[in-house]
């Protein structure tokens, strides 16, 4: 009688040790989950960070936005003038009717014509100005609402290449760090010494999630497309009317060919924003969005766009990398 | 450091040190220092600003897509004025569902007050240089044609409208302006695969592969 006893004795002990395991799992999981994101989330957006990275982005980004406003000055007062491609009663009713009242911008509005050109200039040297570094904090802020007001006073003419733009000089303006490295404001005021900074961090962090936001959107937009599915897609951009640069039909003799490269156009976009967070992938996802964005330039000649991309993924390079130092062991992860 | 020669793996290892530090900066004083970290109340704040922006990209990108539900609707409109201040009130779905297969090419015609012959301005110009100002002619002529598909258009035809001064404001002379519009069509790829059987890819820039003229507008220019 006794040994069913202790079995059952025993049996009762496991349970009850069970039932408090599961209990005290039960609170303190909430509170460990809650504690580990929020670590994690500290150490993601607020360790210093290399700024080397932002600054070459900077120069990539103050190059193509000055080059775009240079072009939008060859047509000055058909693009931004009242009498222009869109006049401001349009551009008003543009707004009222698809930003629903929503506060959008534009400075142009409130230059007279006969100014148009003064002002164009003087934002050309703002824009310069940020490229090169000088009183980047401020200058960053200016560029960034001249390039705003410029895409919001025509919105007809612009695409991809000015929304891509214009994200990466929101968040080298907001992060106030995008002069720390290869700047003339580093040059004159601390010689060659470049330190690690929270602000760095914060902008390279955001410039990386929203090109990662773009590419995950892109590559599960593309899902819903029975051409991505079937490998036509590519073939149909390639022979695009108006937008090809050059007779590519002969592509069309490689069907196989084209097909891996429509699914893996989708592969990469869908894959990017969960392995480019990996140091061992990180370097074969970079070398393949280079590619592809030289292909999309080859192609149908946006070679503006294509840049801008090229240098928004420029965020995952590693600074210390680029300035030839070691790079630092990646945290240990906790197991168990 | 300290290869042997009977072991090929240590001696590559050490040439790639060797390669690694060369290529580095000689000096470890250049190593940088670990940076100043914010106040925790500073953090705080900010992750706050973080929170909310990332929240409200992600759901108006989510709401902005071909194809959302009445909730993504809802939750991008709570952060819509938002988005439109910092001007990220775009869809990031490039040739997505599917690239569209064909181009919109906008002729305006102008008739001038002479009589004379009408004179034909298009959109997009292949003649223009340098090629961005090419794409951003191709981007108008994609927003006059959408215009001109809106259901109530003679009411909401700002675009076409606007477009029209301008060019009325351009050439003094111009009397009344009509607005065309033409599908420029790429080639079917089964179609395209048959033609290189064949070798006989014909030319897709020929008038063969334009749909015929659709009238936008008619516009006077004494009214605008």
């Amino acid at each position: 009688m006794r040994r069913p006893l202790s079995a059952l004795g025993g049996f009762f002990d496991g349970l009850v040790r069970f039932v408090v395991r599961f209990a005290i799992g039960l609170v303190c999981y909430p509170f460990d989950l809650v504690t580990t994101a929020g670590r994690a989330w500290y150490r993601f957006f607020f360790t210093p960070a290399e700024p080397a990275p932002l600054g070459l982005l900077r120069v990539s980004v103050g190059l193509l936005s000055l080059w775009s406003l240079w072009t939008i000055g060859l047509d000055l007062h058909a693009n931004l003038g009242s009498d222009g491609w869109a006049n401001p009663e349009a551009l008003r009713a543009y707004w009222n009717e698809w930003k629903a009242g929503a506060p959008a911008w534009s400075l142009w509005l409130v230059v007279p014509d006969r100014f148009l050109a003064a002002a164009w200039v003087a934002s050309l040297i703002v824009v310069a100005a940020f490229t090169l570094g000088i009183f980047s904090r401020v200058t960053a802020v200016l560029s960034w609402i001249v390039m705003v007001s410029t895409v919001r006073r025509a919105p007809v003419l612009f695409f991809g290449f000015d929304q891509s733009v214009l994200t990466w000089l929101m968040y080298l303006a907001v992060s106030g760090a995008s002069g720390q490295a290869f700047s003339l404001d580093r040059l004159l005021a601390r010689g060659h010494t470049v330190e690690p900074s929270v602000s760095a961090n914060l902008g390279l962090r955001l410039i990386q999630l929203h090109l990662c936001l773009i590419y995950a959107v892109s590559g599960l937009a593309k899902l819903a497309g029975s051409s991505w599915w079937n490998g036509e897609a590519v073939l149909t951009i390639l022979v695009l009317p108006e937008y090809h640069v050059g007779n590519l039909t002969w592509l069309a003799a490689y069907p196989k060919l084209l097909n891996l490269l429509a699914h893996g156009t989708v592969l990469l976009e869908i894959l990017y924003p969960v392995l480019i967070w990996n140091r061992l992938c990180r370097p074969a996802l970079l070398v393949a969005m280079v590619l592809l964005h030289v292909a999309i330039d080859q192609t149908l000649g946006l070679r503006e766009f294509s840049l801008s991309m090229i240098a928004a993924n420029m965020a995952f390079v590693s600074g210390p990398w680029l300035r030839g130092r070691p790079i630092p062991a990646a945290p240990p992860t906790e197991t168990g | 450091m300290n290869s042997e020669p009977d072991q090929p793996g240590a001696a590559r290892a050490s040439w790639l040190d060797r390669l690694k530090n060369w290529s580095r900066y000689p000096d470890p004083k250049s190593e940088p220092a670990p940076g100043h970290r914010w106040p925790s109340w500073v953090c705080w704040l900010v992750s706050a600003l973080l929170l909310f922006h990332v929240t409200a990209t992600v759901a108006c990108e989510l709401a902005d897509q071909w194809a959302t539900s009445s909730l993504t609707r809802q939750v991008g409109r709570w952060f819509w004025s938002y988005i439109v201040l910092i001007n990220q009130d775009y869809a990031h779905a490039y040739f997505a569902p599917n690239p569209e297969p064909r181009t919109p090419v906008v002729t305006a015609r102008l008739r001038f007050k002479t009589g004379g012959p009408y004179h034909d301005v298009r959109l997009p110009d292949k003649s223009t240089q340098p090629r961005i100002r090419y794409v951003r002619q191709i981007a108008m002529a994609w927003h006059l044609t959408h215009e001109s598909k809106e259901v109530d258009f003679a009411k909401h035809w700002y675009w076409a409208r606007s477009y029209a001064k301008h060019l009325c404001r351009a050439h003094p002379d111009c009397d009344r302006i009509s607005l065309l519009v033409q599908w420029h069509r790429a080639p079917n790829p089964n179609k395209l695969l048959d033609a290189i059987a064949r070798s006989a890819v014909p030319d897709y820039d020929s008038d063969d592969w334009f749909s015929p003229p659709q009238l936008i507008g008619e516009f006077a220019c004494d009214d605008l």
